[in-house]
């Protein structure tokens, strides 16, 4: 187990630099500056020293050394704009943009596993219909569905249900801050729930007909044992790896979900970052998210080989 | 299957045919004793600044679309005064209604579907050669290629794609739909590329490769005649899901005003203008049909792949 942890850190270095460096030049190779486009009216020497400042007059390949350099020490330098610290920017950022798709992600999860039992071991006509609307589900695009939802649950013409922008109104505690994440991160779940449910009742039904299962029933285990302990973790194998390659879509859906319910995440600030070619902000909001999905992805990993004894005990016959 | 097929078709059909479908001029008429056929794409003199409902009463016979509306003709543009301000809710006119500069939302999603099927089929063709290509060439040659490729493989699926995309197309200020589709396909091989290389590593030590190679068939020959075409089906199926998410992707981008450039709408644009016009009227027919035309394209493409799927038994 610790070897393979060791080996996994070991390559997301160079993976880690590749991202960096490819995001760093198509940024920094982009028609336009922050001086051209921030400060126009400036007299020649302040964009000289600005100029200077942001070491624009640097070749591309240096300016990425010394960038990676700073990488080290925790400094993002400062925003072009308003001159405030990137890692400040980013650390008001990153909370809301975590929140929101992480709490996404746990009710995803919990209620694709759910889901997928239920459709797994029972077949009625109520079943089938959510069956149907999972498949339904699969194919439509979470932000129509935002908008949608905006339109009939949080403005005056439908019914002013819930909130209509940001995650907090004035004055507000924890249970407005929930019921201001309610839609967000409802928009943000389904097509997680939708995607995962086939997986997961595919995999329960199929355990559900192997040997170890009728086993168990015979030693007289109740049904229930036999599908939530028996069947299920077997099923979840699977599942933790198609979770780890679908967390890149998810941090993208919150992009598009930050958008739409107007909360100042990372996608929120990367956007406002790039319409004003705000390098150092574009190169952070990159770096860290390059960072968290790396991370995720690791430890998406090392639960895949925590469920499942053959990853993680290579060579020890069973595979 | 078949209900996808149909409805797939339907798109690409329309799609083909957008501008004899919705057009502000019609398809053919006689004014003046001088026939046009076609005037929405030759655009001659003697119709500027004409639309269909101006036209109908000058002319000696008038072919007409079936929407008669341009999707960029405002309400300016079609001389159709109505003493309420746009966005007009679907009547018998507009049949899906207006947006608020009095664009026919029927029209802008027969034209949306060109520019959306166009990029998204680009996509999915593009990232499946690269794929292709790739995959085989890292499954066959093994060693540095291999290694080389499975670590880009590894780079581009946990690249941050959408915030890659937002810089790329960003510092491209108003893209092309050329850049757009090379874009996107630049984030979507690594899917087709890994199916490859698992299946050229399946097939090449099969007994009818090493009898062609016995035979002294030539690397590329064995490679192109015998390992790739078995190969296909399960990349054939998986191309097919890839026109559903490219679809989706599109419109997440067009959504976040990122896609390529107007007038040509395409249908993730379209609910962007709904989202922004949330905040005034309540207009709900500007968000409700482009999402259900998105749904129905990627759905079909689901279904379609689902089907051929079962029929070559290969699970992408």
């Amino acid at each position: 187990m610790r070897r393979l942890i060791v080996t996994r850190l070991v390559w997301m270095v160079p993976t880690f630099l590749v991202i960096t460096a490819i995001t760093f030049a198509v940024a920094h190779l982009a028609p336009g500056d922050p001086l051209q486009l921030s400060e126009e009216g400036a007299s020649a020497a302040a964009v000289e020293a600005a100029r200077k400042e942001l070491e624009l007059d640097r070749p591309l390949v240096a300016r990425y050394f010394v960038w990676l350099g700073r990488l080290a020490t925790a400094d993002l330098g400062r925003s072009v704009v308003d001159r405030s610290l990137v890692t400040e920017k980013i650390g008001d950022a990153l909370p809301r943009t975590v929140l929101v798709s992480g709490l996404a992600l746990v009710v995803a999860t919990l209620l694709a596993i759910a889901l997928g039992v239920l459709l797994a071991v029972r077949e009625t006509k109520a079943t089938r219909a959510v069956g149907a609307v999972l498949a339904l589900a699969s194919g439509v695009p979470s932000f129509w569905v935002a908008v949608l939802a905006l339109l009939w649950l949080a403005t005056p013409r439908g019914v002013e249900l819930f909130p209509f922008q940001g995650l907090s109104s004035e004055g507000g505690g924890g249970l407005d801050l929930a019921w201001h994440l309610v839609l967000p991160v409802a928009c943000l779940a389904w097509p997680t729930v939708a995607m995962l449910a086939r997986y997961v009742r595919e995999g329960v039904s199929s355990a559900l007909r192997q040997e170890f299962v009728r086993a168990a029933r015979a030693r007289g285990l109740d049904e229930r044992t036999v599908v939530l302990r028996h069947a299920l973790p077997n099923a979840l194998i699977p599942v933790v790896t198609v979770l780890g390659l679908h967390l890149p879509h998810v941090v993208a859906g919150s992009v598009v979900i930050e958008r739409v319910f107007g909360i100042h995440g990372m996608g929120v600030l990367a956007f406002e970052a790039i319409g004003t070619r705000d390098y150092p902000v574009v190169m952070g909001v990159a770096t860290v998210m390059a960072a968290v999905t790396l991370v995720s992805m690791l430890l998406t990993d090392l639960a895949a080989a925590w469920v499942d004894p053959r990853i993680r005990l290579p060579g020890s016959g069973a595979r | 299957m078949r209900a996808g097929l149909f409805v797939l078709t339907c798109w690409c059909a329309v799609a083909l045919c957008a501008d004899l479908i919705a057009s502000d001029l019609p398809i053919a008429i006689s004014l003046d004793g001088e026939t046009f056929v076609l005037p929405a794409l030759t655009r001659p003199e003697a119709l500027q600044h004409q639309t269909q409902a101006t036209l109908r009463g000058r002319a000696a016979w008038m072919l007409g679309t079936l929407v008669p509306f341009g999707p960029t003709q405002t309400v300016v543009t079609s001389g159709l005064v109505r003493p309420e301000p746009p966005p007009w809710s679907p009547d018998d006119r507009h049949w899906l209604g207006t947006d608020e500069i009095g664009r026919d939302v029927l029209a802008r999603l027969v034209h949306g579907a060109r520019l959306t099927l166009l990029i998204a089929l680009g996509v999915v063709l593009l990232s499946t050669l690269l794929g292709v290509a790739l995959g085989a060439l890292a499954g066959w040659k093994g060693g540095v290629a291999d290694l080389l490729v499975s670590r880009a493989l590894e780079v581009a699926s946990t690249f941050p794609t959408v915030f890659f995309l937002i810089v790329i197309v960003a510092a491209l200020r108003t893209p092309s739909v050329t850049a757009v589709i090379v874009v996107l396909a630049l984030t979507r091989w690594p899917e087709a590329a890994r199916l490859m290389r698992a299946e050229v590593l399946r097939l090449k030590d099969r007994d009818f490769v090493v009898a062609a190679r016995a035979l002294g068939a030539g690397e590329l020959w064995l490679l192109g005649r015998h390992v790739v075409p078995n190969a296909l089906p399960p990349i054939v199926v998986s191309a097919t899901f890839a026109v559903g998410s490219a679809v989706l992707l599109e419109s997440a981008l067009s959504f976040l005003g990122l896609g390529a450039a107007p007038p040509a709408p395409s249908w993730g644009e379209l609910l962007q203008q709904a989202h922004r016009s949330l905040v005034t009227p309540d207009a709900w027919w500007l968000a409700l049909f482009p999402g259900l035309a998105i749904a129905s394209l990627v759905l079909a493409t689901q279904a379609v792949g689902r089907g051929l799927a079962r029929r070559f038994d290969a699970r992408p």
